[in-house]
């Protein structure tokens, strides 16, 4: 084993121990009351995952349907790539929910109008496609036209389950920012941007330096001024909105503007945006880590936070509760720990797939 | 021809702020006996399905009445559209109520309520819920039930808030009924989100006391 790819196990392995003890402890009780602010950084890092799983197979599917041969030559790669991510994004949602015993009856007992059961709809169908577009192609190449279905269908799973993670957040009245806002429109850029990062990641961690990693460089540019075009959209909308106002000014000048300029709009989008073309990895690690703050804090924290000011019934239980954890709290948690974590499992699995794929008897 | 659906009027005139409604309610529904004695969660209040909340009386929202926090049983509500396994349902009365068998703990219904009704306590409580299944459970998003575990055949039930109150601030009945006793004075809360509430406050006059 190479020094480098050792370095990469050893970080693989703490991670994945982390991603262990965050939700060890998250389940354990550790998450505060969960009533002011009840979507936390757990949440944000299934949707994350989910977001990125999509995004590696979009794009690569829409190459391997236009014929591209270099994605083809690479489609194995990138389809175990986007399954890998995909598994802790799994596993922190069957985390993340207080009662998993209960799951059956996302299926059993389907609320069609809630958009979290059509998410489980779409995780299944996604998820299914998508494991089974990865055996044919470990198995028999991507070269057939059965290949090329499964592709079409799963990325046309792919793109709903994204849209409908930004539904469950745009239903609700609670919260102005997240009503009837652009998030589906949204979490599909941001599926794009986030995939494109972790698409040239695993190039780079397979030892790939064909033109196809300046390609997805190219895709990452693009995706990310579609990003920041439609957040910076959406924020001149919620300032222009009633009580979604106080959202728009916490964002750009409150508690988490810091994160909002410094983690998303300069470290998630210019510099990426400016490097490229010359470091492509440095860019696309870049995209990942600002759009995950993005993610994480003014669109997941500042909607939630924000309402406890401008409704008067959650200003009241705000007043009237236990004190729950502020923006510090929220990002300090053993939540975070796990979201942060599941980057280990994903790395883990890039990094020894031809193990694995031993292991499950899987070359082709 | 359809159930009869319940509901309940709150006159803010009426209540003096004694909190025997909040006292019944964690008697009630939130207490739970274990063995010999009762176990409370802590900060008990704050878990009571119907809660005070004096903030209201500084911002000037309120008069000089505390406000109570409680679910308004929605004819249309956010909580029962966002429940993906359906654990939140309308049952028959028009009370919203919570199957936690089916309840996977998504936290949905709570990030959906505009009226901030649902609390969660996420700490273990080893004792039995005096009220049996309508009971506090811990892990569960817990909200008012208009102590629906008190009905009795096809009837009427009182709620413990109402048989508490002694002023006669709270009044829970048929719909026809309660509608009748508002003399056209309530208001449903938030009203603009098309939420229609089940619950009716009457509002305080003004320096009143």
């Amino acid at each position: 084993m190479g020094l480098g790819r050792l370095a990469t196990t050893i970080t693989g392995i703490i991670l994945a121990f982390l991603f262990i003890v965050g939700i060890t402890l998250y389940r354990a009780g550790e998450g505060g009351e969960q009533a002011l602010i009840p979507w936390g950084m757990m949440v944000v890092g299934y949707v994350f995952f989910a977001l990125a799983s999509g995004g590696v197979f979009d794009s690569m599917a829409i190459r391997l349907l236009r014929g591209d041969e270099e994605t083809e030559a690479h489609t194995g790669l990138l389809a175990w790539s986007s399954l890998a991510l995909l598994v802790p994004g799994i596993i922190l949602v069957l985390s993340d929910v207080l009662h998993p015993t209960a799951a059956p009856y996302f299926y059993l007992s389907l609320n069609p109008e809630s958009r979290i059961a059509w998410n489980a709809i779409l995780y299944l169908l996604y998820g299914g496609g998508l494991l089974a577009f990865t055996l044919l192609v470990h198995l028999r190449g991507a070269s057939g036209p059965l290949a090329r279905r499964i592709a079409a269908l799963t990325l046309a799973f792919s793109l709903l389950l994204e849209a409908n993670l930004g539904m469950a957040y745009a239903v609700n009245v609670a919260v102005p920012a997240w009503y009837a806002s652009m998030a589906p429109i949204l979490f599909v850029a941001l599926g794009f941007a986030i995939g494109s990062g972790f698409t040239i990641l695993t190039l780079r961690l397979a030892g790939v330096t064909t033109p196809l990693l300046r390609d997805y460089a190219e895709e990452l540019r693009y995706t990310l001024l579609a990003v920041a075009f439609i957040a910076g959209w959406s924020l001149v909308g919620m300032a222009a909105w009633g009580d979604a106002k106080a959202t728009a000014v916490e964002v750009v000048a409150g508690r988490v503007a810091p994160v909002f300029w410094l983690g998303f709009a300069v470290t998630g989008v210019l510099v990426p945006l400016v490097i490229a073309s010359s470091r492509p990895i440095a860019a696309g690690l870049l995209a990942i880590i600002g759009l995950a703050l993005y993610l994480a804090v003014p669109f997941n924290y500042a909607p939630q936070a924000t309402r406890l000011e401008v409704n008067p019934f959650y200003m009241l239980l705000a007043h009237a509760g236990p004190a729950e954890a502020g923006l510090w709290g929220y990002v300090v948690s053993p939540e975070t720990l796990a979201f942060i974590g599941g980057l280990g499992v994903w790395l883990l699995l890039v990094v020894h797939r031809s193990r694995v794929l031993d292991v499950l008897g899987l070359r082709g | 021809m359809g159930r009869r659906r319940v509901m309940m009027l709150i006159d803010m005139n009426s209540c003096v702020g004694c909190m025997a409604c909040v006292v019944a309610c964690i008697r009630e529904n939130i207490a739970r006996q274990q063995g010999g004695g009762v176990e409370i969660p802590e900060d008990a209040v704050y878990h009571a399905r119907t809660k005070p909340e004096y903030a209201g009386m500084e911002l000037g929202l309120t008069g000089d009445t505390p406000i109570f926090i409680q679910c308004q049983h929605c004819d249309n509500p956010p909580c029962e559209m966002v429940c993906p396994t359906g654990a939140t349902y309308v049952d028959e009365d028009g009370v919203v109520a919570l199957d936690h068998d089916k309840c996977v703990g998504c936290r949905a219904c709570i990030a959906a309520c505009p009226y901030g009704a649902r609390t969660i306590y996420r700490r273990p409580l080893t004792g039995e819920p005096l009220s049996g299944e309508e009971g506090f459970q811990p892990g569960y998003p817990d909200k008012c039930t208009f102590c629906r575990h008190r009905k009795r055949g096809d009837g009427l039930w009182t709620p413990a808030c109402v048989e508490a109150c002694a002023f006669g601030a709270r009044l829970f009945g048929y719909e026809e009924e309660v509608l009748e006793a508002s003399e056209g004075r309530a208001v449903r809360l938030l009203e603009a989100l098309g939420t229609e509430p089940k619950i009716l406050y009457v509002l305080p006059v003004k320096g009143r006391r």
